[in-house]
């Protein structure tokens, strides 16, 4: 452990990104990059009405607490903030917030990125489209290409 | 999950694509293949999309 402080909230309403940025940096001197990233919910073109976010209730917390702390261990991470909403969002709105903070610019990057890979495939949260037209629409599926970018991560 | 696709239709279709589904022993992900003796709790998850 490297004490590093981790931030992580599963929350319905919606995140402050300035506000969580100070919070993580407020006070410190020795921070030397911060990188933040936010999801936000797209329209696909017009088609999209929502986006419904389940999620398993405990775990999901664990879960997004056991990625930022190997995220932290693997790139010396000086503190890192995790959020994630639930419930229904409309385009336009924020879905995550991953905050990194770390001495160099690289590794703040890198974490980020690795919070997300793994926040995409193992954080338990399903997303269930719902249609502009008001149709019910389908659960997301699961994509190849978050596998493989989760799995860059585990090569040698 | 052999056992539990034989308690009716509904488990069938759930779980019919097995190496999908994902397995969270007492809250933490496990592989299919981990015992389960002693665990407290099991989840079977589909394909997470968060994010």
């Amino acid at each position: 452990m490297s004490g590093a402080p981790i931030r992580v909230l599963v929350q319905r309403e919606d995140f402050d990104l300035a506000g969580e940025v100070r919070a993580l940096s407020e006070g410190r001197h020795d921070i030397g990059a911060v990188v933040t990233f936010s999801g936000l919910c797209r329209d696909e073109g017009g088609a999209l009405g929502a986006l419904e976010l389940e999620h398993y209730p405990g775990m999901a917390e664990v879960e997004i607490t056991r990625i930022c702390n190997e995220a932290v261990e693997r790139f010396h991470l000086q503190a890192a903030t995790a959020i994630h909403r639930y419930g229904k969002i409309a385009p336009g709105e924020n879905i995550v917030l991953v905050i990194t903070a770390a001495p160099h610019r690289q590794a703040a990057f890198d974490g980020a990125n690795f919070i997300m890979d793994f926040l995409k495939t193992a954080a338990p949260f399903w997303k269930k489209e719902h249609g502009a037209d008001g149709s019910a629409g389908g659960w997301v599926s699961a994509k190849d290409a978050d596998d493989s970018a989760r799995e860059r991560w585990t090569k040698a | 999950m052999k056992h539990l696709k034989t308690l009716g239709e509904e488990y069938e279709t759930a779980l019919e694509h097995e190496n999908v589904i994902r397995v969270a022993f007492n809250q933490e992900h496990v592989d299919h293949r981990e015992p389960i003796a002693g665990v407290r709790e099991i989840a079977l998850f589909p394909p997470m999309t968060g994010g």
